[in-house]
């Protein structure tokens, strides 16, 4: 008996499934050591390496008399990635774990919301201008929403292909948004700018009718001009109305606690079955990786610049920081708790968490609805 | 580079941009006109 039959796995192993279990032993590192998104970035490491273990039982294989015996992590990806359904119910947790009334206390905040939007079309031209197709390209930009199950709905509907690559730069850069934020916009801004105080409304209450009514209006209007943004918008406002409703607190809990981690684990691990070394280590997989950073720096130049061009028309007293426009990312809490950290680095006395807070809900709702866009957009266009 | 899917992309991210941002000015009128209508009342605690 030979080598090859004795330790297949060895004698198969080849450079590219070495680099991939590398590349998991990062993320794993990453998320325990760094704390960067450890609850997508761990799953997602340990499948790399489950997945590039040559004949894998993870994986559907081909036995040596031609039967097929199909693989755990290829039977969650059809039910799970190719009908969308773990990207949607991680919106059902996101809705119920979103609390929108500090968008009533500052609802203009919302606005940065569209702004901060702006780097996905950038990427998008500029990954058309580098080779990539239509629909490639729009799944490589949506990448700068930040909201990691919009990214692998579009991509798995318009460039099923790079799903891999997309959800590790997707989540990679959603963890590094504290390193990636304060450079774009301290280039940006003044200092006289980055010290303006916002007035803020924060003893607003507002009406429990007001927030069940929310979801259920956005989702029949949104439906009514949009119809395929229904899967993403209508998925996280039933979230939400679960949570307002009140007469739901332990589906509500079940949604924001047990649904989100079970959901969560099975997505991380399902992606990670992409992650195999034919398929990833390609030329593409680093353009995608670079792109995404160019989404994510130019989603917040869009919100800084934005900010900075209505305060051409606010007097002064209602000036907006323009650091807020940056939250206007879907990476939220993070991108608000940035940018208050950056405030009070600036100013020890000026408090930007609640309108920072406002900003970062405009954009959760803004990446979803760029990606009902998105969807609806580049198949007329093909 | 691909000029047809350049100026196609061009052309997406014009409706894009602009969609976003009307979705965004509705939600806006929506969050302002619900909270006028129904308003928050101190007995609702």
């Amino acid at each position: 008996m030979d080598f090859q039959t004795l330790m297949p796995a060895i004698a198969f192993m080849t450079w590219q499934n070495l680099v991939m279990i590398a590349v998991g032993l990062v993320l794993i590192y990453l998320a325990v050591r760094k704390g960067y998104e450890p609850t997508l970035l761990l799953p997602m490491g340990f499948g790399a390496i489950l997945v590039n273990i040559p004949f894998t039982a993870a994986l559907t294989q081909i036995d040596p008399v031609g039967n097929e015996i199909v693989g755990a992590l290829d039977v969650f990806f059809k039910a799970g990635i190719v009908t969308e359904v773990f990207p949607l119910l991680i919106f059902v947790a996101i809705g119920a774990m979103i609390d929108f009334s500090p968008l009533f206390q500052k609802p203009s905040l919302l606005l940065f919301g569209a702004a901060a939007q702006f780097g996905i079309f950038v990427t998008m031209i500029f990954a058309v201008c580098v080779g990539f197709s239509l629909p490639e390209a729009a799944s490589i930009g949506i990448i700068g929403a930040a909201d990691g199950p919009t990214s692998i709905i579009v991509s798995q509907q318009l460039a099923p292909n790079l799903l891999g690559p997309i959800s590790v730069a997707a989540y990679s850069y959603m963890s590094l948004v504290p390193i990636i934020q304060p450079p774009v916009i301290r280039l940006l801004t003044t200092k006289k700018e980055r010290l303006i105080r916002m007035k803020t409304n924060t003893g607003k209450k507002v009406s429990r009718t007001t927030l069940i009514l929310f979801p259920i209006i956005i989702t029949i209007l949104a439906g009514i001009i949009a119809p395929s943004s229904l899967a993403l918008l209508g998925f996280l406002m039933f979230g939400n109305l679960i949570r307002e409703c009140g007469v739901l607190n332990s589906l509500s809990k079940t949604a924001q606690n047990e649904l989100a981690n079970l959901v969560t684990i099975l997505l991380g691990i399902t992606i990670a079955s992409t992650m195999t070394g034919e398929r990833f280590i390609r030329v593409d997989t680093l353009m995608i990786m670079g792109l995404g950073i160019f989404a994510f720096v130019f989603d917040t130049a869009g919100g800084v610049l934005c900010a900075k061009f209505l305060n051409l028309f606010y007097k002064e007293g209602n000036k907006i920081n323009p650091m807020v426009g940056a939250c206007g990312i879907s990476a939220f809490p993070m991108s608000a708790r940035v940018i208050h950290g950056m405030g009070l680095k600036e100013d020890p006395n000026n408090y930007l968490l609640m309108p920072a807070i406002s900003s970062n809900v405009g954009g959760q709702i803004g990446s979803v609805v760029v990606g009902g866009l998105i969807l609806l957009l580049v198949p007329l266009f093909m | 580079m691909n000029i047809e899917n350049f100026q196609k992309a061009l052309e997406i991210t014009g409706i894009g941009l602009a969609g976003v941002f009307f979705f965004m000015a509705i939600f806006l009128a929506i969050i302002v006109g619900v909270d006028k209508l129904f308003p928050y009342k101190p007995e609702e605690e």
